[in-house]
């Protein structure tokens, strides 16, 4: 199935297999998937602020990948590789078939399962596209598995849990960096340790 | 001094908890011409301080702080205190979505006939909130229209109070929050509903209901099955039930014989039973005979459904219409 590609973020475009590049966007190869193939508000607005962060070198966990479209995102953006863990085994089929769409390899393993199946830490930067309640079940695994000044960039929290989201990861010992508040959900960047 | 575009009114005891998480929704409201009469209850936790703290950073958040006296008597205080002619409600324990003042506002703008607006609400967080409660956000979500609110006016309360937008003088008109041993938000709807006041919902999720323990819902005496039941009773008696000594009751259940009582208590007999249960048509409970809804006929005398199953009203209003009763006149549904 094709798709019409699209504009996300300032510099990127999501186009299905086979599509022609164009000279100012950078695209992103997408099978059509579900929820992350970038249209939902959330996976734009996580975009939009990687687009702003130095991630060359960096190792990050995509905490419920689905078809991996922020991991194959930081990879463009220059980080060196990381883990993808959702609990679905079809958004893992689809993320590593993406995965494979954007010409990378072993730089990312993929886990089907939850954080708790997620053998390592001291990552630079934590992307979870998630609902805020589960963020906030997991908020003292996800701050443990990051390294001091490291970067969560957490969304897909809906309006009413923005609030409790940002309190128990400050409490946690991590600083908002940005709060984005989308029309449904919302967008939150920290930094850990500052 | 000119008036704000909107009054907030919110009554707290005790919500240190939640209360930053509730007057930060406030703040970020893109309707921005508001103030906040939040009446504290005698609190002794930190709310108080928590008040005057974010009273101090923010002009439009006006705390009165009371020893404790009592939910009603802190809305009538909080109420004396509102300079604008839209009252929003809100809780110190929810959130609101950041256009909610705004939609509700330009609503009441765009209608002046509507006296009160509610919006569509959302309970979190989700992994708590019960089978019961998401039904009820259903339903309550379901009521669209003026007409569909009065419908079911008797069903339940229809609003969320802390989900409401309403004119002060529609409210003030029927006597403002009264202490009458049942919810007071419920209470209030049926008088507006009496004194004709329309009623409006925006189909949008503005409000966040946050589930919890504590809530007054939860512990207060107000809030009980039977403190609904009398409530309805008290306003049927003025309405539909007005200078009616019998009823017909449908539904033959724990529901309906809790009914029975209440009814009684007001002084109104329940002269037939009506059942689908073949088990139950044909015997005499309470010395009064259960008959099938076959044998029910227009104008035989009002009817309350009081049917306690899920999914059973749609049913009842099925075979209603095609005995020819018609909702409202003929009978009214209290589940």
């Amino acid at each position: 199935m094709t798709y019409e590609p699209f504009a996300i973020g300032s510099s990127f475009r999501v186009v299905p297999p086979g599509s022609s590049p164009v000279p100012d966007r950078t695209d992103i190869v997408m099978a059509r998937g579900a929820f992350g193939s970038g249209e939902h508000e959330t996976t734009a607005s996580c975009i939009a602020i990687m687009e702003a962060l130095d991630l060359a070198g960096k190792r990050f966990l995509d905490l419920g990948s689905g078809t991996a479209i922020l991991a194959v995102t930081a990879m463009k953006r220059g980080a060196a590789g990381g883990v993808c863990v959702d609990i679905e085994s079809g958004a893992v089929q689809s993320a590593i078939l993406n995965c494979q769409l954007n010409s990378i390899g072993d730089e990312i393993r993929h886990l089907c399962g939850t954080l708790a199946d997620v053998d390592e830490g001291g990552f630079d930067i934590i992307l979870a596209n998630i609902y805020g309640d589960i963020l906030l079940a997991v908020c003292d695994d996800l701050v443990a598995r990051i390294r001091q000044g490291g970067l969560l960039l957490l969304s897909g929290i809906l309006w009413e849990y923005n609030f409790d989201v940002r309190q128990k990861y400050e409490r946690a010992g991590c600083e908002v960096i940005r709060n984005r508040l989308l029309d449904e959900f919302s967008t939150i960047l920290l930094k850990k340790g500052a | 001094m000119t008036s704000p575009a909107v009054s907030i009114l919110m009554a707290v005891r005790n919500e240190e908890r939640y209360l930053p998480a509730a007057l930060k929704s406030l703040q970020r409201q893109s309707q921005s011409e508001w103030e906040l009469i939040v009446v504290d209850d005698g609190s002794t936790d930190g709310t108080a301080d928590i008040l005057t703290d974010c009273a101090g950073r923010d002009a439009r958040i006006r705390p009165l702080l009371r020893p404790a006296d009592g939910l009603v008597p802190a809305l009538v205080a909080g109420m004396k205190n509102c300079r604008a002619d839209l009252v929003a409600r809100m809780d110190g324990d929810d959130v609101c979505h950041p256009r909610r003042l705004e939609k509700q506002h330009a609503f009441l703008q765009r209608h002046p006939e509507v006296s009160l607006v509610a919006t569509n609400i959302r309970y979190f967080p989700a992994h708590i909130v019960r089978g019961g409660m998401r039904h009820y956000e259903q339903w309550q979500n379901s009521l669209t229209s003026h007409e569909l609110i009065l419908r079911d006016l008797f069903v339940e309360s229809p609003f969320t109070q802390p989900s409401v937008m309403f004119r002060k003088s529609a409210v003030e008109a029927v006597g403002g929050y009264r202490n009458m041993g049942w919810g007071e938000d419920y209470d209030l709807w049926l008088r507006l509903a009496a004194s004709g006041c329309r009623f409006a919902r925006i189909p949008e999720t503005l409000f966040f209901w946050r589930e919890h323990g504590d809530r007054l819902t939860h512990t207060s005496d107000a809030f009980t099955l039977d403190a609904f039941r009398r409530c309805k009773a008290h306003y049927l008696k003025q309405g539909f039930l007005k200078g009616c000594a019998t009823v017909t009751l449908w539904g033959v259940g724990m529901e309906g014989k809790a009914w029975r009582k209440v009814l009684n208590a007001v002084g109104i007999e329940v002269s037939r039973w009506i059942d689908i249960d073949p088990g139950k048509i044909g015997q005499t409970i309470h010395r009064t005979q259960v008959a099938d809804p076959d044998s029910l006929r227009q104008g035989c005398g009002p009817m309350l459904i009081t049917i306690g199953a899920r999914g059973a009203r749609s049913l009842v209003r099925a075979k209603c219409a095609e005995l020819g009763l018609e909702e409202g006149t003929d009978y009214v549904c209290v589940t």
